[in-house]
């Protein structure tokens, strides 16, 4: 293999794909990047058995050919070169050889058979989706998934397709942790087939398409492909590939209170600025507030035997019976984060039960648990 | 040098001082008369009648026909209570809560800026009589136990200082009940030694009192000394909570014991939830009639304040540890500790129907308690409901 390939674009394609590249030794091939010359292009292929990101950048191919290289390496020695063209060469025995100007690098590979083969890119069932649509689904759900939750399945987005008729349909992500849930939806286009269950994407999986959609500039608009197993996305000539998990998630349908009555309105700006205030002095553990419902008014508190106590006060509207009860001050923050009106909405059942905050124009609710006061 | 502030008829206190009418009169604040409630709190007026609370509130109006009965309001005694905590802790962080109406006060150290302890005391007692409107009595010695004696003993309106050089002069004519935890059995069983004054109780080998009751007798033996090793701990750093009961004859079935334990759980359990505190592990305690004690525990994957879930434990325990030929039992106790310190506790959205219930239980039987005192309301199957 011989190409050369101007340095921002082999950095740039480096960079795309480090989020997956092992970074502990346990499967050495792991920790390097697959590079492939072929045609006008060479491709950079990472994986980490799960999820697995793949770009592919114009260059110069002189002899098409496959290598191998630690990531890292490879992204310290580009990151230093000067802008300008770069050379690799592979030589026998896996090594590379990496030139700009008057640097040179020679460094060992690996042999490329022994990286795992990227998955199949083909499917009947492909879906268009608009990249502005798939970034606010992925916003809007993604801070209520688990982190590293001992209930597996939480650490993944569910995602359910529905059709509404022939080629359209609806796109549903659904996440949780177990205390708070978010759902929200869109409209797409494509082929697929019906399913109940849906499917259920890994964390790491969201948080690299939602990496390649910011980093966007890609042409057309991006598709999701179902396959075995597998979902597929791919902008242009970028793709990651990710296994589905599997088991059984939660039926949120039934964390959806149905009958809360009391609604109390506040102006989102208001309530934020109070909940960052307040939540200064909350235990840093729990970040727990009290919320205190009132006529015209809510009262947030907090107090830590260590440091203090703070307070302030909300105007609403609200003219029903209060109560009072307690929040993970960043579970509000999180939900307030995904919402798009100036008002904000809180439905309440009583001090015990679910909140529920939804903005139905926007095909988006969540719910949050209170903590017990 | 250590406080103990203890209000004078709390709550009856409070309405005598929102209510002007009710000057002069004795108030009673409890269940209703006519029902089968309890006295929560009787103001002075009516303790001259021989009304005193958990009495049956029927028993105190035909001993004070006169009187006027109220009925509580927790909620709002608390808040009061709140006031009065914000009080002490302008003059020290080392406050520990025993109720809403007492307290004890660690003011070592805080001389320099306040004045020696008695100027503490009495500035305490004026803000609670000028800024909340209420009569407090407050005790000062070395240690917890002398404080709350002096401060039981001065009620209403009570002041006094023990000085360290003072201490045996104080305790040596006081009748043995006088000491926190000698309740009927223990004053029994002195009386047959002919021990009656903390003098006597002085006098004898430590041993013979640790022959009679076991750890208890060198703790009393401590006390008679005047000598108390407990620190002051303040609410947030509270360890373990527990609640035992001496029974006034030994018991040898399971069942009464059983019940026992279901009404200490209960209250544990409330106490917790009080605090805003859950715990993850549950202990039992069963003295038996030779005092041989023994203590059983278990650790739980996740801290709870659910009772029923501090039930199941605790009954566990108590069935197997309780063996099928054991000697008379004279106490049980049941306590839980490796608390998760006071914060509130994250609800969960997808909790089993079960445990959903449960937490709804309880969440209804406090709110009942804290409307209508703690004997509003018991789990079947407790003690009291025998």
């Amino acid at each position: 293999m011989k190409v050369k390939i101007n340095r921002k674009d082999l950095l740039s394609g480096i960079q795309r794909v480090q989020g997956v590249v092992e970074r502990r030794n346990t499967m050495p091939i792991l920790t390097h990047i697959l590079m492939e010359a072929e045609g006008q292009s060479i491709s950079l292929f990472a994986t980490d058995l799960e999820v697995g990101i793949q770009g592919s950048y114009a260059a110069e191919v002189i002899e098409p050919g496959r290598v191998t290289v630690s990531a890292r390496k490879l992204h310290e020695i580009v990151r230093e070169f000067p802008e300008g063209p770069v050379l690799i060469t592979a030589q026998p025995n896996h090594w590379v050889v990496l030139e700009s100007g008057k640097s040179y690098f020679r460094i060992v590979g690996l042999p490329p058979e022994e990286f795992p083969v990227s998955p199949s890119t083909q499917s009947e069932e492909q879906i268009k989706i608009n990249p502005t649509l798939l970034s606010g689904l992925i916003r809007r759900t993604l801070f209520a998934t688990g982190e590293n939750n001992p209930q597996y399945i939480l650490n993944g987005i569910l995602i359910q397709l529905e059709k509404n008729g022939e080629g359209e349909g609806l796109i549903r992500f659904i996440a949780t942790d177990g205390h708070r849930l978010a759902v929200s939806e869109g409209k797409v286009s494509g082929q697929w087939h019906d399913r109940d269950a849906g499917i259920i994407l890994p964390k790491k999986a969201v948080l690299e398409i939602k990496r390649a959609l910011d980093d966007g500039n890609e042409a057309g608009e991006p598709q999701l492909l179902i396959g075995e197993n597998q979902l597929i996305y791919r902008w242009g000539t970028f793709v990651i590939t990710s296994r589905l998990m599997e088991g059984e998630f939660p039926n949120y349908k039934q964390a959806v209170p149905a009958s809360n009555t009391k609604k109390v309105s506040a102006q989102k700006d208001d309530f934020e600025g109070g909940l960052r205030r307040v939540s200064i002095l909350a235990r840093e553990k729990t970040s727990a507030i009290k919320f205190s419902l009132e006529e015209g008014r809510i009262i947030l508190s907090a107090s830590n035997p260590e440091m203090g106590e703070a307070n302030e006060e909300i105007e609403t509207p609200y003219e029903g019976e209060g109560f009072s009860t307690g929040f993970n001050a960043r579970y509000l923050l999180d939900a307030l984060s995904a919402l798009q009106h100036e008002e904000v909405t809180l439905e309440f059942k009583d001090a015990l039960s679910p909140c529920l905050i939804r903005e139905e124009s926007e095909g988006f609710l969540t719910v949050i648990m209170p903590m017990r006061v | 040098m250590i406080l103990h502030v203890d209000m004078d008829a709390f709550y009856a206190s409070i309405e005598e001082r929102d209510r002007p009418d009710l000057r002069g009169k004795p108030v009673i604040v409890g269940g209703s008369p006519k029902g089968r409630g309890v006295v929560a709190a009787a103001n002075y007026k009516a303790r001259a009648f021989g009304v005193h609370s958990a009495m049956p509130a029927s028993k105190a109006r035909r001993l004070c026909p006169d009187a006027i009965f109220l009925p509580p309001r927790i909620n709002y005694y608390a808040e009061v209570s709140e006031k009065i905590q914000n009080i002490f802790k302008n003059y020290t962080p080392l406050v520990e809560p025993l109720s809403l109406d007492e307290a004890f006060l660690d003011v070592t150290g805080c001389e320099k800026l306040f004045g020696d302890s008695e100027a503490i005391g009495k500035r305490i007692k004026q803000e609670i009589k000028e800024e909340i409107g209420l009569c407090a009595s407050v005790g000062i010695a070395p240690n917890k136990f002398l404080a709350k004696v002096a401060s039981d003993l001065g009620k209403p309106d009570g002041f006094l200082v023990v000085k360290l050089e003072d201490i045996q002069g104080f305790l040596d004519p006081l009748p043995v009940g006088r000491i926190w935890g000698v309740g009927k059995a223990s004053d029994r069983v002195l009386a047959q030694k002919g021990i009656r004054t903390i003098n006597q109780l002085r006098q004898q080998p430590r041993q013979i009192l640790h022959e009679l009751f076991g750890k208890w007798g060198d703790q009393l033996w401590e006390f008679a000394h005047g000598r108390d090793g407990r620190e002051v701990i303040p609410d947030h750093e509270i360890k373990s909570i527990s609640n035992e009961t001496t029974f006034e004859k030994n018991l040898d079935d399971f069942d009464p014991l059983r019940s026992h334990i279901v009404a200490l759980t209960e209250q544990v359990a409330w106490r917790l939830r009080r605090h805003n505190l859950s715990a993850r592990t549950v202990e039992i305690k069963i003295r038996f009639a030779d005092f041989k004690t023994i203590t059983r525990s278990q650790t739980l994957p996740k801290a709870t304040h659910t009772t029923q879930v501090l039930l199941r434990v605790a009954l566990d325990l108590l069935k197997t540890n309780l063996e099928k030929k054991h000697p008379p039992v004279r106490l049980v106790g049941m306590g839980v500790s490796h608390l998760v310190s006071g914060e509130l506790i994250q609800g969960e959205l997808f909790l089993d129907e079960a445990r959903q219930k449960q937490q709804r239980i309880d969440a209804a039987t406090d709110l009942i308690r804290s409307k209508y005192g703690e004997s509003a309301l018991k789990r079947g199957g407790g003690e009291a409901h025998k």
